[in-house]
């Protein structure tokens, strides 16, 4: 087991310092400069260029990078906000986007269970269909359909919840946000839990188990669900990751001062530091719980790492 | 079973909302339980709650270069001049100047005081301005074109910056020495990068410098309260120790940045906004709403013709260009914000004259208006001057949305009413069809230009030799002549005939069809009703809420 999580950590690690090289490389073949605004003279923009060490060669620029990020210096913002250190832009956006994204798993992952369950056990009926309908809908609309039908409803007609984020109230004003969302990620688990039931319901140990006289939710809980879990978990964890990236849009529209929009503006404006330090971020997350769950997956059943290591061995 | 009535439930639940949702009608809602709306209540005086449609990328004079920042920046500080609702310099700091023969301004600065109790000195000035060359300022240009004494040589690194001709006298007497003087002089001053800055607060802070609110003064009508870099919202209360407080009627501003257009107009029906910016879709639907107002922005979108391609060198090609095509569909059927078809190149609400009028109104020129049968002349003419049956060019522009539906609309015109020309469409990034331009390399291309000071100048210097913008390359003795006397002594203190100088100078870019105006854009609003007294400018400030009244 201490061999297979250290190899898991040793790939993660390569992954991210070739992932690290290859922004980089993207970034430096992009067109244009962090100051292309039109009345800046050459000069003017020489003297910037050297002020950020912009002018040196690739390769120094990449190692001095590098370096400075294990420092915990993500360098400074070029145009975005203009000199300010990007440890400080993220200090107050990346927990919001946290948040927001956490907040959405929660309510997608317990909804989602809820909705799978309620379809499966009551499969074939009125509620399957209607459960099936809905997560249809929310895999194949996009989150911002949803956000602009939220808050038309709930914010513009009933009045209920803020239409735009307010950090003085973050529960009540990020509400509409979550929901929205949540959307992707609960239609995926709601369908993914009801094909696992389904199947786990029919299964041989199923009817063993109804035979010894076991019912009701304990056999549901302990007994199904239990074994259906275990292929969810493994879809749990890109969806997170893609909850929390996938705010981009959601961001947007509730003005919520995130890392998405963050994102947005500074690939427009070519602010390099910024793109690569929320790259790198969004890589962090990725590998980060990738792993996790690839350890948990080694952890819950054995035969997976028992055959990855047959594997590797092989 | 149970479930069966649990969902029964859920389902009377939704339709009863959707029922409400339905039924009620937006205008009646009430907001009184509007978070926004409640906090007014409870304090004195209102909380503007105002619209940005970007994010600020700082607030520091010496770091930005956008219009919104400037905008939210003179919200706080004031320079030795502000500007009065149409857009004419009036003091701000300073009290009294005088300027003595050699064109020398002596300021005497008004008794007033930073956010922190520090008196505003003449050496904040000194420091700010020398800070702009220290950075380097983007707009430390406008140093140059001031005219202020060794602010050519210091950018060319001939000088140091403290030779900059800016000195304080004691605490409340500021001189400004010129190499020329700089006939608007005064209007230049309330650009923010012309603000003080508090030496020993700022040299204290350092890097920090307006990163938030506590590494941030005011001397203006209103100080920062929340503030982080990039914020999508932040706010400002009314600033106590401004030397005209009594004439601020708002308790503070709230700002909000917001990017979904949409979504900032809901928020504006229920409350949440007072001053909503619109997107050119929303102007359309709503320019019949009470609350819509359209103002003028100084940005003048035009095509530029290369002097060098062989048949935009005839200036009868040019013409037939320029008329050819309907510049009121392009605002009414395209655009459809508000802004105005342009037949002149220095748009309208620039720039004030010594008579006290616009310059648009005073001047009263107009070129290249849209008239087909006398473009089809012009064209015919060209033609046989160039002894030709058919051209072929190709028009750049900018790969966006709007430039493009406007660059298609203008192929199309041009093609059907100019027979035997042949228009090619191509769009570029911002940035590379600027730099193709700037190389000359280039048939037409569609472009626009802000304003960088309140001066009809900051769009006539465009056609001068050697001006990285002077795109087409257009040359003429006379022109540069005219121009080489609007920028002397001579005519620095003689504003009339400075005006008339200016008025001969667009009449030869009229003439010669240097350019070809397309259109002048505007902003288009939602001001709640109870509100009046924001004052809207075409250039540097665009929106100035220091009179703002309520009810």
């Amino acid at each position: 087991m201490k061999k297979y999580v250290f190899k898991r950590v040793l790939y993660s690690i390569v992954a991210i310092l070739v992932l690290l090289f290859l922004l980089f490389l993207m970034l430096d073949l992009m067109p244009g400069s962090p100051f292309n605004d039109d009345k800046l003279s050459q000069e003017q923009i020489e003297i910037l260029y050297q002020k950020y060490g912009l002018d040196d060669p690739f390769f120094v620029r990449y190692f001095r990078y590098i370096f400075s990020i294990v420092k915990g210096d993500f360098g400074v913002s070029y145009n975005i906000a203009s000199n300010v250190p990007i440890t400080q832009l993220l200090e107050t956006r990346l927990p919001t986007s946290i948040r927001l994204g956490g907040q959405a798993v929660l309510l997608g992952a317990s909804l989602g269970l809820l909705l799978g369950l309620v379809a499966a056990l009551k499969h074939n009926t009125i509620f399957d269909t209607i459960a099936t309908i809905i997560s249809v809908l929310g895999v194949s609309l996009p989150s911002y359909v949803f956000a602009l039908a939220l808050s038309y409803t709930f914010g513009y007609r009933l009045g209920w919840f803020p239409l735009l984020y307010d950090s003085a109230n973050p529960f009540i004003s990020s509400v509409m946000p979550t929901v929205a969302l949540s959307m992707f990620s609960m239609a995926n688990i709601a369908r993914f839990t009801r094909t696992e039931m389904l199947e786990v319901l029919r299964s041989d140990y199923m009817l063993l188990a109804e035979s010894k006289g076991i019912s009701g939710p304990k056999l549901i809980i302990r007994h199904a669900l239990r074994n259906a879990l275990i292929p969810i978990i493994t879809v749990l964890g890109p969806l997170i990751v893609n909850t929390m990236t996938g705010s981009l849009v959601i961001e947007k529209i509730f003005s919520i001062p995130g890392i998405g929009e963050l994102m947005v503006r500074s690939i427009q404006q070519n602010d390099y530091n910024v793109t690569i330090a929320l790259s790198f971020i969004y890589s962090l997350m990725y590998i980060g719980i990738m792993l996790v769950v690839d350890i948990l997956y080694g952890i819950i059943d054995p035969r997976i790492r028992l055959s990855k290591e047959d594997n590797h061995e092989s | 079973m149970k479930l069966n009535k649990i969902l029964a439930l859920i389902l009377a639940f939704v339709m009863a909302i959707s029922m409400t949702a339905c039924g009620s009608d937006p205008v009646d809602q009430p907001v009184s339980d509007n978070p926004a709306q409640g906090e007014d209540a409870n304090k004195e005086g209102k909380i503007l709650n105002v619209h940005v449609t970007a994010a600020i990328d700082s607030i520091d004079p010496a770091l930005t270069s956008a219009g919104d920042d400037f905008e939210v920046i003179g919200t706080m500080v004031e320079g030795l001049f502000q500007c009065d609702a149409a857009g004419a310099a009036i003091p701000g700091m300073a009290e009294s100047y005088s300027i003595d023969e050699n064109g020398t301004w002596t300021f005497n600065l008004r008794e007033a005081y930073w956010s922190n109790g520090d008196p505003v000195t003449a050496d904040d000035f000194v420091y700010a301005w020398q800070r702009c060359f220290s950075i380097p300022a983007e707009y430390v240009f406008l140093f140059e074109t001031a005219g202020i004494k060794n602010a050519s040589a210091i950018l060319a690194g001939e000088k140091e910056i403290s030779e900059l001709g800016v000195y304080a006298v004691d605490d409340r007497t500021l001189v400004v020495e010129f190499d020329v003087p700089c006939a608007f002089f005064d209007s230049l001053m309330f650009f923010p990068v012309f603000y003080p800055v508090n030496r020993a607060f700022a040299e204290e802070c350092g890097d920090l410098y307006g990163s938030a609110p506590e590494y941030y003064l005011s001397n203006g009508p209103f100080v920062l309260s929340e503030y982080t870099p990039a914020a999508t919202e932040f706010k400002m209360v009314k600033n106590e120790t401004y030397y005209d407080a009594d004439a601020v009627e708002l308790a503070g501003l709230t700002y909000k940045v917001i990017l979904d257009s949409q979504q900032a107009y809901l928020a504006y029906q229920n409350g949440e906004l007072d001053v909503c910016v619109l997107s050119s879709e929303l102007a359309d639907l709503l320019s019949t709403d009470p609350e819509f107002l359209a103002t003028e922005s100084g940005y003048l979108w035009y095509m530029s013709p290369n002097i060098n391609n062989e048949y935009l060198a005839n200036v009868n090609i040019r013409k037939a260009i320029g008329k050819a095509f309907d510049k009121e569909a392009v605002c009414n059927n395209i655009l459809r914000n508000g802004s105005v078809p342009a037949d002149f190149c220095i748009p309208v609400g620039l720039a004030t004259g010594p008579d006290g009028k616009d310059y648009r109104e005073s001047s009263g020129l107009t070129y290249n208006e849209y008239d087909v049968a006398e473009a089809q002349a012009l064209w015919a003419a060209g033609l046989a001057e160039l002894g030709v049956d058919s051209i072929e060019l190709t028009l750049i522009f900018d790969d966006e949305e709007s430039v493009k539906l406007v660059a298609e609309f203008i192929q199309q015109q041009l093609q059907e009413n100019l027979a035997g020309l042949t228009i090619t469409l191509q769009p570029y990034p911002k940035k590379q069809r600027s730099d193709l331009m700037k190389a000359h390399d280039y048939d037409i291309g569609l472009c626009r230009w802000g304003p960088d000071y309140a001066d009809p100048l900051t769009y006539l210097d465009l056609w001068t030799d050697g001006y990285t913008h002077n795109y087409g390359e257009w040359h003429s003795d006379e022109y540069m002549e005219i121009l080489g006397k609007i920028k002397t002594v001579e005519y620095a203190v003689d504003p009339e005939a400075r005006w008339e100088l200016i008025k001969d100078a667009e009449q030869i870019i009229a003439d010669e069809s240097v350019i070809l105006p397309v259109y002048q854009n505007c902003n288009a609003s939602l001001i709640k009703s109870d509100i009046s007294g924001i004052e809207f400018h075409a250039v540097g400030l665009n929106r100035v809420y220091k009179n703002v009244k309520v009810g």
